[in-house]
């Protein structure tokens, strides 16, 4: 029989997982609605393409798709029902998402420790890793991004702060009730 | 940097040496098979390669139930269902793929679909959709260089979409490979080269990318010395068995190291040229290697002067201080191809292999910069980065 040790250390673990797989979905959204970057990535994007992160087994997850105006919609934890993710990335384990989400290790360093599985589409992997690197260099802390990137990159303060206050803008916007995008 | 998890997989039985051919009626009975199918290509059987299969069958109860010699170099995922028919109809029970990398991966696919059933073998494409081992099957590779013989991944072109499929999974790795010095004895000068320098490619890529660990590390040390102490003397001396032996043991080692650490930057470019303007993998691997090492180098990757040992040899490497080796291997590299320049015309630049534009390099780095080998290079790689090196590559 499993026992669940320390189940309150777990509890508030995976609640941040969650949380923070939550917080990459949301910024995209956000950042797709106005940042040249992201925008450009998703032109070679297909139209209704549904991307995938979770942590195994069914600890936390998010799925965002592309829609008709070339912008991510948040779907929440799964895509809808009857649509399948292009692109899955999945950790194997909440301990091993934790080391991810802590900076710990980075995306490629997971990935090259094989904590990591992507399924589906390679290319459009490819590009969606692009735009997730891009979003953290605007929402996480200097010290933190540059563990999770190889690469920092030569980025202003100003430019910084500026299109973080417009993620969070936008993700203001999006969290009022009643509004769904 | 080495990692401190990894993971390392290869349970590949394999037979090499001379007369290891006559080895494969006894594996096969290992597996109770007794009915095998044959798939490989004109090349090898105008290379009259088949008759030393023959021979080995001889005096032994299994026969050869038939051979498909009729793979294109570009396979399709039409032709997978065609062979698999084939075996089918004909009540086989293994496979025996004698070839290169098209042959490999297209018997990989047959694999699938004989053991698993069904007409359409995209319908196990992607990770892991295998979930349980496949029919017996060997692999004879007749070239030194692609490292199929021990990757667990087929790449075949479904061109009725359009596109190029991928399975990745554990049972599509084959039970036996045999490197017999018979079956790589009348490689054209040309391919010896270029595979060899892709074995090459596969070793360094995977003792200097991220995925890299102690057991991949091993295997592709040993294989870049062989590679580097065999190659030219081949080149001179094409009917050298023992020399084209260990260059066939080179590969496989190389395929073991990087199969199991993944590859990097030179096969992101490589993929995409190679789709672009339809130039060999090998040669592809030939021009971007020292571009792409020197573009890592440049921005910070730490240890590829360790290569100059097994690359130049102890005397070298002790005589290079430690501050001057990478730079070493990079040399080394460049006067590599042009001994193999000068020996079969191997295209050393993108301008020499007479069919690439520059007009081509935007969609070549778009390519690249969507290549998944990219994620385990050690250095970031954007747009910018990409074309700067095919502009120093052309
Ligand atoms: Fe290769």
């Amino acid at each position: 029989m499993k026992k669940e040790t320390n189940t309150l250390k777990t509890k508030l673990r995976d609640g941040y997982l969650n949380t923070m797989l939550g917080v990459i979905a949301r910024t995209l959204c956000a950042m797709s609605k106005f940042d040249a970057t992201l925008q450009k990535e998703l032109e070679g994007v297909p139209e209704n393409f549904i991307l995938q992160m979770k942590v195994l087994p069914n600890v936390a997850s998010m799925s965002v798709q592309k829609n008709s105006k070339g912008q991510l919609d948040y779907l929440g934890k799964e895509p809808n029902k009857g649509q399948k993710a292009n692109v899955v990335i999945a950790i194997k384990h909440p301990e091993l998402a934790f080391l991810v989400f802590s900076f710990q290790e980075n995306n490629a360093q997971a990935f090259a420790r094989n904590r990591t599985i992507i399924e589906g589409d390679l290319s459009m992997a490819m590009r969606m890793i692009r735009c997730i690197s891009h979003l953290e260099v605007y929402i996480l802390p200097k010290a933190a991004a540059k563990k999770a990137l190889k690469r920092y990159p030569a980025i202003s303060f100003l430019e910084k702060t500026r299109t973080a206050a417009k993620i969070y803008g936008h993700l203001t916007l999006d969290l009022l009730p009643g509004k769904t995008t | 940097m080495s990692t401190p998890c990894y993971e390392f997989f290869c349970p590949v039985k394999i037979i090499a040496g001379v007369k290891s051919l006559e080895h494969i009626p006894h594996e096969l009975a290992n597996f109770s098979a007794f009915r095998p199918l044959v798939i490989t290509d004109q090349g090898v059987k105008n290379a009259g390669l088949i008759q030393h299969i023959d021979d080995a069958f001889n005096s032994s109860d299994i026969n050869i139930v038939d051979i498909f010699d009729d793979v294109p170099p570009d396979s399709s995922t039409l032709l997978v269902t065609q062979i698999a028919d084939l075996y089918r109809k004909l009540d086989c029970d293994s496979i025996i793929a004698i070839g290169g990398g098209s042959v490999i991966d297209t018997s990989k696919g047959v694999n699938i679909l004989v053991s698993e059933g069904g007409d359409d073998v995209t319908a196990y494409s992607g990770v892991d959709s295998l979930k349980k081992p496949l029919k017996p099957f060997f692999v004879i590779p007749t070239t030194a260089g692609t490292g199929s013989e021990v990757t667990s991944v087929a790449v075949i072109a479904d061109t009725v979409k359009n596109t190029k499929v991928v399975f990745t999974c554990s049972f599509l790795l084959p039970n036996v490979a045999i490197l017999d010095p018979r079956m790589t004895k009348t490689l054209p000068p040309k391919i010896t080269a270029a595979t060899a320098m892709d074995a090459l490619t596969h070793a360094i890529e995977a003792f200097t990318c991220m995925g890299k660990n102690p057991l991949s590390d091993s295997y592709a040390t040993a294989a870049i010395s062989k590679i580097s102490q065999n190659i030219i003397n081949v080149m001179d001396n094409p009917s050298d068995e023992m020399g084209r032996l260990e260059l066939a043991q080179a590969s496989t080692m190389a395929g073991i190291a990087f199969s199991n650490s993944m590859v990097g930057l030179i096969h992101a470019l490589g993929h995409s040229l190679g789709a672009t303007c339809h130039i060999p993998h090998g040669v592809c691997m030939n021009i971007f290697l020292p571009h792409a090492l020197d573009y890592n180098l440049r921005h910070g990757e730490s240890i590829l002067g360790e290569i100059l040992l097994p690359l130049a040899g102890a005397e070298a490497y002790a005589n290079t201080p430690s501050n001057q080796r990478p730079q070493a291997v990079i040399d080394y590299i460049h006067k590599l191809k042009d001994k193999l320049h000068t020996r079969c015309q191997l295209p050393r630049s993108l301008k020499e292999t007479g069919r690439v534009e520059q007009a081509q390099f935007a969609k070549i780095v778009e390519l690249t910069v969507d290549d998944a080998a990219l994620i385990l290079n050690p250095i970031e790689v954007d747009r910018e980065d990409a074309m700067a090196i095919l502009k120093r590559a052309w």
